[in-house]
């Protein structure tokens, strides 16, 4: 087993988030909001097999839904953003996120 | 004095002479201010302006080259004399002339104006801006703030003088505002500044005599205090030139990079050191913070006020890589913010320049600045601008290149948009413990009609309308997206403002800049689009309405300016766009004003018509108009918007039928007879036209005329053709 660290950054603002992983859901929050002053609203860990793992993400408040397929060893960290064109972005990334 | 305008509106004669004409050339840039001696006529003078320049010019010769003072010595005439040798006098040295930007402030009155001038010395943002405080016997009271965005500087031999239209917290009586500073050279003690208020016809309101007070625009109480627990220095300086960067090398510390953007930190006492048992169980949750904070922060007090409190800490509840937080976001926000050393905590460069970046950066937040990518999510929103090598970015995500390119470039500044903020912004806007976080966060945004500085995103935005309406009548806004270079580009198709994207924002005749904000937002998934060279994407929008209400509801130039956000994060801005709101002249369009502006039309106008119950009085307005004013122009708008309406089936919820649904039908007869009278009027823009026309023919069809609805076809083919046509010239 390893470590998924899924953070919910820019753009959530009083949004409902459902996160499944591998068709099996571990994140469910109403009121999801980003903190302007660090640019990061929540975040989740997630015990997952190692290998290869798919994440679903949906945004329910905006009718928005993205998946994406990663590979948690190498990528443990995954970003979720909802972008100013207003869509979702997920972002898979080998080194821990950082805030200011 | 008037108590309720300190601009003196009314028409209160100005209690100090104005001294100077500005009849001295008009330097846009402000870099010449230091420069240029000369004068250039800018309008026709009278012969006592004439005798007056020519004195100054006699004086000028007497004082030196470029307008600069002698010493008395050199200003005695050289006369030998008789059986002395000639001693050649030294050559004379121009001293060089004072800046004259800085902070001012008039004595202690009925009203006391804060000024602050900022026209030369470092990267000067060609502004003036003042806060006003009421002095009521024992008491003083914030009134109210102006700013002037684009002054024209005027430059003389003796005086410099700065004049321009402000924008007020306030419905300003006098709101053109003329700033004159003597100039002095460097021997002697700064200038006074007088400042005088005109209306905008030209009568003089109010004069102040300010004194120079600061050269920094503002000043800034700041305590630090340190945890128990950090095992590392709290940050002191560090050389901008130990590792590449975009800057000259010079070593920093908080206070002097703050003094670089003309802010002034006082450390103050402070220095406690924390015990970490007050975290609990050694990591920061926010409320702990703010719980420190109103214990240990000397001058933390409940109101607004010119302090700051900066916690050094070990660890936050989010792990070491919450390196900052600005954390007061309740009560009177933005007093305090905090940094972790768990993660930035070392002396190499590296970790001294992180230090450096993450300190000015939390503070950054405390005066109400947004990060980089998020000016939009300011309240009223300003313009995004991820590319900044700003203090306000985040290194590793900025998009040319990540952290190693923009630790390259980075010059350890703020950028010019936070810099009018930091000098310029309205007062409760910046001040600690004024607005909370994120509000009134983009005085920059008045910026938002001022020209990009650099735009090489190759596309453009163009937007247009009518130059002249009526009161009332309906704004809508031509949007046009195409290339402004050769290259074909992927875009994204959504420029109407009520889609989310493209933000619109409004300068009201008072100077007040607001922004667009639709009735109803589209939320839109992602969608690309290929545009290639003389291809353009369109749309049209009505812009008359939002949730603040009608944005053009008094009469005078309104000026207009849109942003697109491009896919690679570019933020384009259009043209401006002046537009004149003419007052009502006869008792008809007094009555037509009257009928267009209640809120309800205003939503029908946003939603082009409803059954809504609520809405109800809005369609007996527009049937009213054209019972009484069916032939004048903008009985138009309203056969659009019944006409658009009685076109489309209109589903209500109901508890009176089984279905819980009423369905009322299309009106195609009393459609078509609108919205051809509309049509005909030639007084929708051409994207509303081709949508009324389209529906015409929808309701020709449906009534059996096919006839008709095939010649309505033919002439929107024929319009499509001809557009195509001028498209390709």
């Amino acid at each position: 087993m390893t470590n998924l660290h899924i953070a919910l950054h820019d753009g959530f603002r009083n949004d409902t988030v459902v996160i499944t992983v591998n068709g099996r859901e571990v994140y469910r929050r109403t009121d999801v909001t980003t903190n302007l002053a660090i640019s990061r609203a929540d975040a989740s860990d997630v015990a997952v097999e190692e290998g290869e793992v798919r994440v679903e993400v949906e945004v329910p408040t905006r009718n928005l839904r993205a998946a994406i397929t990663l590979d948690a060893t190498q990528k443990p960290y995954l970003a979720v953003e909802i972008t100013e064109q207003g869509s979702l972005a997920l972002s898979p990334s080998a080194t821990p996120f950082r805030y200011m | 004095m008037n108590h309720s305008d300190p601009t003196g509106g009314t028409g209160q004669v100005s209690t100090s002479a104005y001294t100077y004409g500005g009849a001295g050339a008009d330097y846009s840039d402000p870099t010449l201010v230091e420069a240029v001696g000369g004068e250039a006529m800018e309008r026709e003078i009278s012969v006592e302006e004439t005798a007056q320049m020519l004195a100054a010019e006699a004086a000028n010769a007497q004082m030196g080259p470029s307008g600069v003072e002698g010493t008395a010595e050199t200003q005695l005439p050289a006369q030998p004399i008789p059986g002395q040798p000639v001693i050649p006098l030294p050559p004379h040295i121009p001293l060089p002339m004072r800046p004259v930007s800085g902070r001012y402030r008039s004595p202690a009155s009925s009203f006391q104006l804060e000024l602050r001038v900022d026209v030369d010395g470092r990267r000067p943002m060609r502004r003036v801006s003042g806060d006003f405080y009421q002095i009521s016997g024992a008491t003083t009271n914030y009134f109210g703030s102006f700013i002037v965005n684009s002054p024209a500087v005027s430059v003389g031999p003796a005086a410099v003088t700065i004049r321009g239209l402000g924008e007020y917290t306030f419905a300003a009586g006098a709101p053109v505002v003329q700033v004159t500073i003597p100039r002095r050279n460097i021997a002697r003690p700064p200038a006074p500044a007088t400042v005088q208020f005109f209306s905008t016809s030209g009568a003089p309101g109010t004069s102040y005599h300010c004194p120079f007070e600061s050269a920094y625009f503002r000043t800034v109480r700041l305590e630090t205090d340190c945890v128990s627990d950090v095992g590392t220095p709290v940050f002191s300086s560090y050389n901008t030139g130990s590792l590449p960067s975009g800057g000259p090398a010079r070593t920093l510390s908080v206070v002097s990079a703050f003094a670089e953007a003309g802010i002034q930190m006082l450390p103050t006492a402070g220095g406690d050191v924390i015990h970490i048992g007050e975290a609990g169980d050694a990591r920061w949750s926010d409320a702990e913070l703010h719980a420190s904070m109103e214990r240990h922060f000397t001058l933390w007090r409940d109101l607004p006020q010119w302090a700051v409190w900066l916690l050094v800490a070990q660890l936050h509840e989010y792990g070491p890589g919450l390196l900052g937080i600005m954390f007061d976001q309740r009560g009177r926000q933005r007093q305090g913010c905090a940094v972790f050393h768990a993660g930035l905590g070392g002396v190499t460069p590296q970790k001294l320049r992180e230090q450096l970046f993450t300190y000015v950066h939390e503070l950054g937040h405390c005066f109400n600045l947004l990060h980089s990518w998020q000016k939009a999510l300011a309240t009223p929103p300003g313009t995004n601008r991820p590319n900044a090598l700003s203090w306000m970015n985040y290194p590793w995500r900025y998009p040319l290149g990540g952290e190693a390119a923009f630790w390259a470039a980075f010059p350890f500044q703020f950028d010019d948009g936070e810099l009018v903020h930091l000098r310029h912004a309205f007062r409760n806007r910046i001040i600690m413990g004024g607005n909370d976080f994120a509000v009134g966060a983009g005085l920059e945004d008045t910026s938002f009609l001022a020209t990009p500085l650099r735009d090489v995103s190759g596309l453009r935005l163009e937007i247009s309308g009518p130059k002249s309406l009526a009161l009332g009548e309906p704004v809508v806004l031509k949007l046009s997206l195409s290339l402004a270079d050769g290259a074909a580009k992927t875009v994204h198709p959504h420029l109407h403002p009520n889609l989310g994207a493209v933000q619109v924002a409004i300068r009201k005749p008072d100077g007040r800049v607001v922004a667009y904000d639709p009735i109803i937002d589209h939320c839109m998934g992602r969608a690309e689009t290929q545009i290639g060279p003389g291809e353009a994407i369109e749309d049209s929008a009505y812009i008359g309405y939002g949730h603040d209400g009608f944005y053009f509801d008094q009469a005078g130039i309104y000026q207009i300016r849109a942003i697109y956000p491009a896919l690679d994060g570019s933020q384009v801005a259009s043209n401006i766009l002046s537009l004149r709101v003419r007052h009502p002249v006869t008792a008809a369009e007094e009555e037509l004003a009257e009928l267009f502006f209640g809120e309800a039309q205003g939503m029908l106008l946003a939603l082009l018509g409803s059954d809504a119950e609520s809405l109800a009085g809005g369609v007996k307005a527009f049937e009213e108009v054209l019972a009484k004013h069916g032939k004048h122009p903008m009985a138009n708008y309203a056969r659009l918007v019944l006409g658009v309406n009685a076109a489309r089936e209109f589903k209500t919820i109901t508890p009176e039928t089984e279905t819980r649904l009423a369905v009322r039908r299309p009106k195609a007869e009393e459609s078509a007879q609108l919205l051809s009278a509309a049509i005909q009027s030639g007084l929708l823009d051409p994207i509303t036209q081709t949508m009324a026309m389209t529906r015409l023919a929808d309701c020709q069809a449906s009534l059996g005329d096919e006839k008709a609805a095939a010649e309505t076809r033919d002439k929107l083919a024929r319009q499509a053709a001809r557009k195509a046509a001028a498209a390709a010239r």
